[in-house]
Formats: C-alpha cells, structure tokens, sequence
C-alpha cells in the first residue's frame, strides 16, 4: 500500500476541523480543511502530470513548509515519481554530489533558489512556486526515460555516513507507514488535537513526525516559519498546541526565554529527535513546561528506531527499540557499548546507485547504523557515533566532506576536522604569509558560498 | 542550558545591552569585540543563536524585529542600528 493512499483515506473521513494552519511571517495565518487539502493534493497532480512529470521521474524539490509542500510531496508520491526532498541549506559542493548521483529529470523550487539550482537544470523540466502559485519555468523537448525504480520506493532521502559525500536512500512507503503507526504508539495521538511542527520538512523526522502522523491520525498541523519563541509562546494559547515535534535546541531556547505568565496549559507532549538531549536538559524542560517529553532515534534509512512512550519515558534515553524491529548492539565492549545494528523489512536497504556504501552499510539483511549505543532496561542509551558524521542542532556533518571543502580554499594543503562540546572545529596547514586573522574569515566566508552554512567550523587554526 | 538572561541591564545604553545579549549567547567576553566584528565568522553565531537574540532583544524593548531584515546583517554595528532604527519608530 501506498503511503498516500492511508493519508487520502485519512482526509475522507476527517471531521470539521483543519488540516493545516499555515502562520506567515506577515502574522496572518491560513487555513486549510482536508476537503482542501484533498483538492490541492489533485490540482498539484495534474499540474505535475501536465509539466510532464511522469512515473519513476525523479524529482529534486526545494521547498519551504507550506501546504503547498505537503500536497507536491504528496502528489509526486501519487504520480509514482520519485521525490528528493532538498535540503535548503545545501549549496554547490552538496548540490553538484546529488544532481550527479541522482540525475533528476525535473526540479520544483521557489523562486528564491533558481540562481542557485541553474547550472543543475539544463535538460529538465523546471516548475517555480511564486507567491503560492506554481508555474512551469521550463519545459523539455524529448522526453526521458524514466528511472528503473521499484514501486515500492516512495522517495530518495539524501543522508550521510562519513564517505564525505550525501547518499540517496531508498525509503519505501512502509516505511512511512510504519514509521507512523509506531511513533504514533509512543505518542497516542488523538483526531482533532494540534501539533506545532517548525522543524524543516526535508528531514526525515519531521517528515514522519509532523507531516504523516498528523495526517493519518486526523490532527491539525500548525505550521509556523520561525521558532522565535516569543511568537511560539503566543501561538500555543491562540491554537491551543498539544504537542510539539522538535529538536532538543529548540526545548532549550523555550526553555531560556520561558516567562511565567504565558499560558501554556494545552500542552501535553513535546517530541524530539534529532540531536542530543542530556538527562539534565530533560528534567529542566519537562519541570518548566509540565509536559511529557519523548525524545527518540532514527536515521533517514529507518525512522524513529526508538523512542520513548507517553507514560513511560525515561530521562537520557532514546527510549525502546520500536515494535517489529529487530535489533543488535554489535561487538559491545565491557560497558555494554556497541554499534547498533538493526533490521526490519520495511527500513530503506540500499543508497541510489552506490553498490559499494550499500553493500557496506547493509549486511544479512542487517543495517549498521554507524552509531553507539548501550541498552539498560529495555531503553537504549545513544552514546556516540561511530561513522565519521555529527549532529549539530539537527543537522548532520560529515566531517570528511567539511574536510573536502576546506582544501578547495587556495594554499590550505591539508586540514584535521574536529567536533567537541557541540563545537565544528578545523586545523589547517595553508601556505600564506597572510595575517590569518582576515584569512579565517576569509575562509568562512568561502565555506559559506560552497556548503550548507551549518557546516562552517566555528574555529579554524593554523597547524604546523 | 542558560539560565534565564538578567533583564535588569541596570543603566546600560543600548549598545552595551546587545552586546552584553551577543556575548552572553556567543559565550564570548564582550570586551574582545566592537561594533565592527563580524557576528557569523567571528561570533560564531547561527541561526538558532540569532533567533535566541532577537527575541530577547523584543522581549526587552517590547518590539517587534523582523527575521528577514536580520538575515544580511553582518557586523555588530550594524546589528545595533537596526535595533536603535526599530526602538525609534516604535
């Protein structure tokens, strides 16, 4: 079964209230009902299927959340094309891997992206979404031959492992399906209530977590485009939240700009993922906010792996291993720490066209997550990771790709990348008789046209 | 996690109010910076930090900043005059 076709039998039966509740930077908001949605979903089908957007057509889109990005995903999924959700951050060194690897046969973008994507498009179709319309910018002559992809492969997820470039991982629409069914058991949904999703997406966490689960458990969506707490402060009693989908770093900036006369009473959950939350954090957010925090653990490959229940979580931990998932703490040393292998027939089980990292990331049917982890209690415990990749604020880091992208700057001959304290951090040995105080910005500022900004060490050294 | 910032800055003007917000969540001594230091290379301050600033900044003036205008900041000073422009026509 289609991923899409449990979200269309979702909206058929939805009761009165919204689908999704778009908050714009202009303060105004935007409703949507599951009648609109369904209508949506069919108009961005047909428009895609007009632009010449066919089956197993891979399709790189760069969008915003929005509506708009819901019912394009959505309706690419229907068509049977192959979605890439874009990461908005990545620029030429991430760009020039995927559009290689990938070879899309057309690109979805807002307009603000086009400078950046033109020298990726020629030979593709082109769509722009402008103003909330969508229009098609470009259009191709010869049709291509679609790409030979199973059915069953909903989308290509581009994630990391440490090679120093982005993998195109194959998720199955079960593996949405699934990935739903069991964080919605850990969080216990009900139809009507709301969720604020400010986390971007084109990542999978929020992906299952604030687009599928709402969807298929019949909750109103509030999409906001900031996390500026001061305005998510105001939202959660105008829109009565019952539950945010986040990474930890934003608990901990409500956390810090927290003001006792804000009426937070709705709340009931705050999900998280995507990056480290200590023990200490957990209890400080929970006490100051008197929610349920249920933090867990995915990759794009699976998602969530683990995660902690409503009525059950544990301080510090990534929670149970998910029903239906078999797990391993590979080669666990006398701590009780291993690397984590997992496996499930509905996880993603190979990269797109990358025979040598499938074959080394998945094994026996087995996926080496490339992460350490110990279990105490039935509830696993991240502990670090193995693969040369880091997670900051949500984001991963590959640090042999940070590394590539350093040597490219004029003079540095060789570079050491480093990641402590939450810190991205790079030596470098650069042929310059330059005042390196200029030349550090310098180099930033090189980073900073090349790769995804996240990924600009925070200090760089000179080393002999 | 931070403890809440103090917001009695006392008698400070508003210069040394942002920087003292910069250098509390650049965990940098504001003392090794001025108003031409560059907040992204040489604060080492993100998106996530930026939205942390401005809204301790609105929540002190009770203002209202516009993220978009934030975005192609690039020094302290001209963070400074963007606030002092916003408090003015307040």
């Amino acid at each position: 079964m289609k991923i899409t076709d449990k979200v269309f039998q979702s909206l058929y039966t939805w009761g009165d209230h919204p689908a999704y509740i778009e908050l714009l930077p202009d303060n105004s908001c935007v409703y949507t009902s599951a009648g609109q949605l369904k209508e949506r979903i069919n108009e961005s089908r047909n428009f895609l299927k007009k632009s010449g957007i066919e089956k197993n057509y891979i399709v790189a889109f760069f969008l915003g959340n929005s509506v708009d990005f819901v019912s394009i995903f959505l309706a690419l999924m229907d068509i049977g094309a192959k979605p890439i959700p874009m990461n908005l951050a990545y620029r030429k060194i991430e760009l020039d891997e995927i559009f290689s690897n990938s070879g899309p046969h057309a690109v979805i973008t807002e307009e603000p992206f086009l400078p950046l994507i033109m020298p990726y498009i020629e030979r593709k179709i082109v769509i722009i979404r402008s103003n909330g319309k969508l229009t098609l910018h470009q259009s191709v002559k010869n049709k291509q031959a679609p790409a030979e992809i199973d059915d069953s492969i909903a989308s290509i997820n581009y994630t990391y492992r440490g090679y120093g470039y982005p993998l195109g991982a194959m998720v199955p629409h079960s593996q949405y399906l699934m990935g739903a069914e069991v964080l919605e058991k850990g969080l216990k949904p009900k139809p009507g209530e709301n969720m604020l999703a400010v986390l971007p997406l084109y990542y999978i966490f929020p992906m299952i977590g604030c687009l599928f689960v709402p969807l298929l458990n019949q909750m109103t969506s509030i999409l906001s485009q900031t996390v500026n707490p001061l305005k998510l402060f105001k939202y959660i009693p105008q829109y009565k939240i019952n539950i945010i989908t986040a990474i930890p770093e934003i608990y901990e900036l409500l956390f810090n700009c927290r003001d006792q006369s804000t009426d937070l009473s709705s709340l009931k959950s705050f999900v998280s993922g995507g990056s480290t939350l200590t023990k200490e954090n957990y209890h400080a957010i929970k006490e100051a906010f008197n929610v349920e925090l249920l933090h867990g653990y995915g990759l794009t490959e699976f998602a969530p792996v683990s995660r902690n229940i409503r009525g059950q979580a544990k301080a510090g931990t990534i929670g149970p291993f998910c029903d239906g998932i078999e797990y391993k703490i590979s080669s666990a040393d006398i701590k009780g720490h291993g690397e984590i292998l997992i496996k499930n027939p509905n996880m993603a089980k190979s990269y797109y066209r990358r025979n040598k990292e499938t074959q080394e990331a998945f094994k026996d049917g087995w996926f080496k997550t490339g992460d350490i982890g110990r279990m105490e209690d039935d509830h696993l415990f991240f502990i670090k990771e193995k693969k040369n990749t880091r997670k900051l604020k949500g984001n991963m880091i590959d640090l042999e790709e940070v590394k590539k992208a350093i040597l490219l700057y004029p003079n540095i001959t060789d570079a050491i990348i480093d990641f402590k304290e939450n810190t991205l951090s790079a030596g470098i040995k650069i042929d310059t008789h330059k005042d390196m105080k200029d030349e550090y910005i310098k180099i930033k500022k090189f980073l900073s046209e090349i790769i995804a900004i996240y990924k600009v060490p925070k200090l760089i050294k000179r080393i002999k | 996690m931070d403890k809440q910032l103090n917001n009695t800055f006392g008698d400070m003007n508003l210069r040394d109010k942002i920087i003292k917000t910069l250098s509390s969540i650049a965990r940098i001594n504001g003392k090794v910076f001025d108003e031409n230091t560059l907040i992204r290379e040489e604060l080492g301050i993100d998106s996530l930090m930026t939205i942390e600033i401005i809204a301790k900044i609105e929540k002190h003036y009770n203002i209202q900043i516009n993220e978009e205008d934030i975005i192609d900041v690039n020094n302290v000073g001209d963070f400074i005059n963007i606030i002092e422009t916003i408090i003015s026509e307040k």
